[in-house]
């Protein structure tokens, strides 16, 4: 009970001037996003066991890696009913029962009948303590009041970063695995990829034996072109080497023929020729 | 004389480049350099001539029997095809290499069996809130603080290493 003065733990259900905790945990599972990876032949499901998750069949629960035996997850916080007491000790079902007999104030008028009767009839010894006990309670009861929340809050918040901080720690490492199976996949696949590789270097090896084949051929080819035009060449060289013998061979016969007295008989023929052309 | 023979498979370089891992970018690029220089010699013998033209030495030289001559024993002779002394070379080079492929394959399914447990082992753990401490730590190593080294609290060398504040 002293825990619940300092720290709102455990499922509210009753009515409440905040947010009861259940709804949250009831949205939590309706939003939570489930993401599914692939294995080599089923499916992981990633659970999303993040704060505020519950785990109600904790009995039957079993424990990844156990080291001993019925180790297993704690039973999850009790369901705590904010309405189940007035004043933190009076439970309701008090009230509950006296109200058709004595109305709403039938649990107070009890109380106080039943502490007036302890103290006149001496059940109950008024001493020194009891100042100190009321002035115990006045003091807490005002403390309570005026800053039991924000003590409430800061202690509930020291709990929920711990529990956020592990599933931070939790989602990182699994966020991490399953980018370790891609980047394997990712390489696998490159792997595979040689295959190709092999396949340009048969290619290679291939066009490299056809490039010498040819070559071989086109100088073989070049070869006796070369020897052919040869002889066409040579060919052409000699029947000008004889045209051109022919041609000095006739010039010097011609030559030879002129002798001065042609040579004079031709001059007046000319002259005698032009002697007539002057004439006419 | 026999001609072109083999048909050449292109090389697929597009569908290779995406495989390649980065930091295998620079071998890949020296070998496809290579094969490219291999390609353009190849295209260059694509435009040589391998046949004479019979009719017009017939025709121009008057030695008929020379050209006959010629033309019989061109014909009758074989051009020696290269030897093939490699691809017994890159058999076996291929054949090592497909074994190593499929033993990092091998390697690879093992780790990632591994690495499924290991998701698994994190996927079936109940929410923190119903775990104790100690199997919180026992669950996630790192998290157990070294009291022996670090004896004083918060049993860390750095503050960095304490536990993160939620996002």
């Amino acid at each position: 009970m002293l825990s619940r003065l300092f720290c709102s733990t455990g499922r509210i259900v009753g009515k409440s001037t905040k947010i009861p905790l259940c709804l949250r945990v009831v949205s939590a599972r309706s939003n939570s996003t489930n993401s599914v990876i692939e294995t080599g032949t089923s499916t992981i499901q990633i659970k999303d066991m993040n704060y505020p998750a519950r785990l109600d069949d904790w009995e039957n629960f079993k424990m990844p890696g156990a080291p001993y035996e019925g180790m297993g997850p704690l039973p999850p916080l009790p369901d705590y009913d904010q309405n189940f007491t007035r004043h933190y000790v009076f439970p309701e079902t008090w009230f509950q029962f006296l109200y058709p007999r004595t109305g709403a104030t039938g649990t107070y008028t009890l109380l106080t009948g039943l502490a007036a009767m302890l103290v006149s009839k001496e059940y109950y010894i008024y001493s020194h303590d009891t100042w100190y006990a009321a002035a115990f309670i006045i003091a807490f009861t005002t403390l309570n009041k005026a800053v039991g929340p924000f003590i409430r809050d800061f202690t509930e918040s020291l709990r929920v970063d711990r529990l956020k901080a592990y599933d931070q720690v939790k989602a990182d490492e699994m966020d991490g695995l399953i980018k370790t199976v891609d980047e394997i996949k990712l390489e696998q696949w490159r792997a595979k990829g040689q295959e190709l590789i092999n396949e340009a270097r048969k290619t290679n090896l291939a066009m490299m034996l056809e490039t010498e084949y040819i070559n071989r051929q086109a100088s073989v080819v070049e070869a006796v072109k070369r020897k052919l035009d040869y002889q066409v060449t040579v060919q052409k060289v000699d029947t000008e080497l004889t045209q051109g013998h022919m041609v000095k061979w006739i010039e010097k016969k011609v030559m030879e023929t002129i002798t001065p007295e042609t040579q004079k008989a031709t001059l007046n023929a000319c002259i005698a020729q032009l002697n007539t052309i002057a004439s006419k | 004389m026999a001609a072109r023979q083999a048909v050449i498979k292109p090389v697929e370089w597009a569908k290779l480049q995406e495989r390649i891992a980065p930091a295998m970018k620079g071998k890949f690029n020296t070998f496809k350099n290579k094969s490219d220089a291999v390609l353009a010699n190849y295209m260059k013998t694509q435009e040589k001539k391998l046949t004479i033209d019979w009719g017009f030495y017939h025709q121009s030289i008057a030695n008929k029997a020379l050209v006959q001559d010629f033309e019989k024993k061109m014909k009758a002779f074989q051009v020696p095809k290269p030897v093939d002394t490699k691809s017994a070379i890159l058999e076996k080079n291929i054949k090592e290499d497909n074994e190593k492929v499929v033993q990092f394959i091998k390697e690879g399914d093992e780790s990632l069996s591994d690495v499924y447990e290991e998701l698994n082992r994190l996927n079936s753990l109940p929410p923190f809130e119903q775990m104790t401490q100690e199997d919180v730590y026992m669950q996630f190593k790192s998290l157990r603080p070294n009291y022996e080294k670090y004896p004083a609290w918060p049993h860390v060398a750095t503050p960095e290493d304490m536990l993160p504040k939620p996002r």
